[in-house]
């Protein structure tokens, strides 16, 4: 026989088989679709300009490693059906004196051709999904300048590699399959019940053991800096802990509720326990899988539209006012380049920009400025000071601000009554300040004295990532006294806050806005101005996107979870007809059978559910830290996001079940 | 005593789009005793499995009535028929009907079970059954380790076990290879000498020789009955021609 006459073999079969072949077939596309949509993404360039940062690039390009893993795991896991299925058939081929090597050949076209069609059908489809979905998402969302398609021959190389992989991995898989069996046993293959799986319970150890401390790490999270890097590997372990819990803590409880007798001899949980146990071993990673993709629709979906509807807030956290001038002069000037600014440059430009307001009749709702020396420093309990070199910020870093009482009464309108060596501290509304004392270097300790008011009654500070601390002294000299202590050096020169609201209508502030940087830079100020009304748009534009891209990626897991969810039913329905059809000999009703199914598809279907859910609450503490850094403090409205998502999902997964459920109840009456 | 009373049963099928119509069943009229052992033998397309089914309650008839216990099967309403076929009838298929998600055990248990009786009831009844049956070491077996015989086994087990007023059988013996057909054809006899009614179909005529009574169909009639004083006369006849 030449490899012709195999590949022609191969081909009819494929055709006979259509049945068996066609939702096999149809997963494979599903899942090239989604990763190829899921790597070009993490390849769009409109991403990169878009966010700029390389946070999006880190999220997208481990989404693509989840929509990887997923399609292994999962391709696997319906081509062991498929397998199955087809045992018979391979019997048979055997018993008309095919030989096992040439079966070999037979079955490498199959795969070869399913490969082909798969990835090709897959990539083309991708494409148009890709826009299609991208066109219904900008119709609904109606967000301007969102990430275009662009077609990436990386994404497509990776899609073709990993897709390869897989086929490869299920092909040699068959093989042992046909070369460890006897032609009769493969021929009875299908009758033959798959044994009732072994308690592993290392794995169930192992899943608990990832998924505590996954938990923990999840839990304990307090900053947004430490919420970044421990995200991932939270994340991960998680993942670890759910599949491994799925796929031996279930049969473990199975085997649990089955020794107890009086609770396993009731008609209701007789045959779903049985039936459930029977099939765990390919089950579990199943439901593993559609509760993880559920739970990247959870948290994509709720953190992105969060941060959409939570817009107001951010703008309101990220630019309390109109027209903000900073100019944080000592940072820069740290060694020794940049000019240092003295007071009376800074209050010329305050003349300045008041002039010009002046001029052009322009009067103010609202306006504060502080003058102040900065400086970054560690703190620990009632001490700052530096114990090394400056590298940016770390954990138990702050930014801390020197200012002096006169200052602080110009501003506030408050007299502060200060003696010499007492000083007020301001920190953070959540974090009041304990101390009595406050240790400056080693040098200088001085006496706080506690007032009512906080840090958000002076000049807002706009940085919510970064501790910040103002400290009030009682004169110039006591203030660079304690600089020089707890920096080592001396103040180059002050830094200055500037916040104003106008009058007007947003027109007024894009130009006064204008005028005022030019002032800034005129007078040679190391500094920037913000003007609220042109950060408003490229804000909603950014964040319009992210929530875009939340809501594709999200939909792209759904679509996932749906898959499973199909395959699962129809192929198990098939397996399940003819115990229904025994048992209804035997002597069970067309109610009770409907009952029966009943509980044993919801078991299965809302475990899923119930596990993503306690997941997504679960990292609430670590998804929040995130959003703090993408300048979004307040957690009630990502709180809302969150259960509002939830519920919304739960809809959308018992629409889908009640679909599903239907085509099972078909197939198995 | 009368148990069980077929009379002008009739049975026609119509294929789907209403051409074709196949009287399976034609006029059927026979009657079984309390403790009687009947076989229904015929050639293949005879009837014999719409007969069967029909007393199982598995399908309706087009014509005619079957009464069991002096009950009417046909008026049955459909929620009664499954709590009917559970207290009444016990089935033994020919492909066994065993599920392979149950052990051994859980498969005889299944009927009890479905009656929501309690665990210790089901295990004392199971208990002498199994042990009458020979199948107690095989309990905590699942349907796929065991012989084609030992199945059978269970699924007698699984027939006996809610003390059915009719046990019938389908092509009891027919997955079975000889040695295991005939030890299974002895069980049923013994079960029936303690007075258990038995009703079965094949076309086996060795294991028609079990039986006390066979009636004989063919294109949809009852044509010819034996009793076991005759047949067992024929088989001496034909014994001794082998010799």
């Amino acid at each position: 026989m030449n490899s012709l006459l195999y590949a022609k073999l191969a081909k009819t079969n494929l055709s006979k088989n259509r049945q068996n072949i066609l939702p096999y077939w149809l997963s494979c596309i599903g899942t090239v679709i989604m990763f190829y949509i899921m790597s070009t993404l993490s390849l769009s360039e409109g991403l990169k300009k878009m966010m700029g940062e390389a946070t999006i690039q880190i999220v997208m390009q481990f989404g693509v490693y989840i929509i990887g893993l997923f399609a292994v795991i999962f391709l696997i896991y319906s081509n062991s059906f498929l397998a199955k299925r087809r045992k018979k058939e391979f019997g048979l081929f055997q018993i008309l004196g095919m030989e096992k090597k040439h079966l070999a050949k037979i079955l490498f076209f199959e795969s070869l051709y399913l490969w082909i069609l798969s990835v090709g059908g897959g990539i083309l489809l991708g494409i148009l999904c890709y826009k299609l979905l991208f066109l219904v998402l900008l119709k609904l969302t109606r967000f301007q300048g969102t990430i275009h398609f662009t077609f990436h021959w990386k994404a497509a190389g990776n899609t073709v590699v990993l897709f390869a992989v897989i086929f490869l991995i299920n092909y040699l898989k068959s093989l042992h399959q046909i070369h460890a069996a006897q032609p009769i046993e493969l021929l009875h293959g299908e009758q033959e019940g798959e044994r009732e799986p072994k308690t592993k319970l290392l794995t169930a150890w192992i899943g608990l053991i990832c998924l505590g401390l996954g938990y923990y790490m999840a839990l304990t999270c307090q900053k947004p800096m430490e919420a970044l890097g421990k995200f991932f590997g939270a994340v991960l372990l998680v993942m670890a802990g759910t599949y491994c819990l799925f796929s031996a803590g279930s049969i473990a409880l199975l085997k649990l509720l089955k020794s107890n007798k009086r609770y396993y001899y009731q008609t209701r949980h007789f045959t779903s326990i049985s039936g459930m146990l029977y099939r765990m071993k390919q089950n579990a990673m199943g439901l593993a899988n559609i509760c993880i993709l559920s739970n990247g629709v959870l948290l994509v979906i709720s953190t992105t539209s969060c941060l959409w509807f939570g817009m107001q807030e951010i703008i309101q956290t990220r630019f309390p006012h109109q027209i903000a001038v900073e100019v944080n002069d000592t940072l820069m000037s740290a060694n020794g380049d940049g000019t240092a600014l003295t007071k009376e440059e800074i209050s010329s430009v305050r003349e300045q920009i008041n002039n010009y307001l002046e001029e052009q009749q322009v009067s103010k709702r609202f306006e504060r400025d502080a003058t102040y020396w900065l400086a970054v420093a560690e703190n620990k309990e009632n001490w700052v000071g530096l114990t090394q070199e400056l590298k940016g910020f770390e954990d138990g870093r702050s930014m801390i601000e020197f200012m002096e009482a006169s200052e602080y009464e110009r501003m506030t309108g408050k007299s502060t009554d200060l003696k010499p060596g007492q000083v007020l501290v301001f920190t953070r509304k959540e974090e009041p300040y304990k101390y009595d004392t406050i240790q400056f270097g080693d040098t200088i300790s001085c006496e706080v004295k506690h007032t009512e008011n906080t840090q958000e009654d002076m000049v807002e500070t706009t940085n919510v990532m970064y501790d910040t601390r103002i400290i009030v002294f009682a004169d110039e000299e006591e203030a660079q006294a304690a600089y020089v202590a707890m920096t080592g050096r001396t103040p180059a020169g002050y830094s200055w806050k500037y916040q104003i609201d106008l009058i007007g209508d947003t027109k007024l502030e894009t130009r006064i806005g204008q005028e005022i940087e030019k002032l800034v830079n005129q007078a040679q100020c190391d500094g920037y101005v913000e003007v609220r009304e042109n950060n408003k748009a490229s804000l909603y534009q950014m964040y319009g996107s992210i929530m875009f891209l939340g809501i594709f990626v999200g939909t792209l897991f759904l679509m996932g979870a749906v898959m499973i969810i199909y395959y699962k039913q129809i192929s198990e329905g098939f397996d399940d007809r003819k115990r229904f059809q025994i048992m209804q000999k035997v002597g069970m009703s067309r109610q009770e059978v409907r009952q029966t199914i009943r509980s044993q598809v919801v078991t299965v279907f809302f475990l899923p559910l119930v596990v993503a859910i306690l997941h997504t609450v679960v990292a609430f503490p670590v998804t929040r830290q995130l959003m703090t850094m993408m300048n979004f403090p307040d957690s009630g409205i990502f709180l809302v996001a969150t259960a509002v998502t939830i519920v919304a999902f739960a809809i959308v997964y018992l629409i889908v079940y009640t679909i599903t459920a239907k085509a099972y109840y078909k197939i198995v009456e | 005593m009368v148990i069980l009373e077929v009379e002008h049963l009739k049975k026609t099928y119509t294929t789907r789009l209403g051409s074709n119509r196949v009287e399976a069943l034609r006029d059927v009229n026979f009657n079984v005793e309390q403790g009687e052992f009947v076989a229904i033998m015929g050639e293949s397309g005879s009837g014999k499995t719409t007969l069967l089914n029909l007393l199982a309650t598995l399908d309706k008839p087009t014509g005619g009535q079957i009464r069991l216990n002096g009950k009417n099967l046909g008026d049955l309403k459909e929620k009664e028929i499954a709590a009917f076929r559970r207290e009444n009838l016990g089935f033994v298929f020919q492909d066994f009907n065993l599920l392979d998600t149950f052990s051994l055990k859980d498969n005889i248990f299944l009927p009890l079970v479905l009656e929501r009786k309690h665990y210790r009831e089901m295990k004392q009844k199971a208990d002498s059954i199994v042990k009458k049956l020979g199948i107690s070491n095989l309990l905590e077996k699942y349907p796929y380790e065991v012989s084609g015989g030992q199945k059978q086994r269970a699924a007698v087990a699984r027939a006996l076990i809610t003390d059915p007023r009719l046990v019938l059988a389908d092509e009891p013996s027919g997955a079975l290879d000889s040695h295991a057909a005939d030890a299974l054809m002895q069980l049923f006899e013994e079960i029936n000498q303690e007075g258990q009614t038995i009703a079965m179909v094949t076309h086996s005529v060795k294991a028609a020789c079990a039986a006390k009574r066979v009636l004989f169909i063919k294109d949809g009639e009852v044509f010819h009955q034996l009793y076991r004083e005759i047949w067992d006369g024929m088989r001496c006849i034909r014994r001794s021609r082998i010799r």
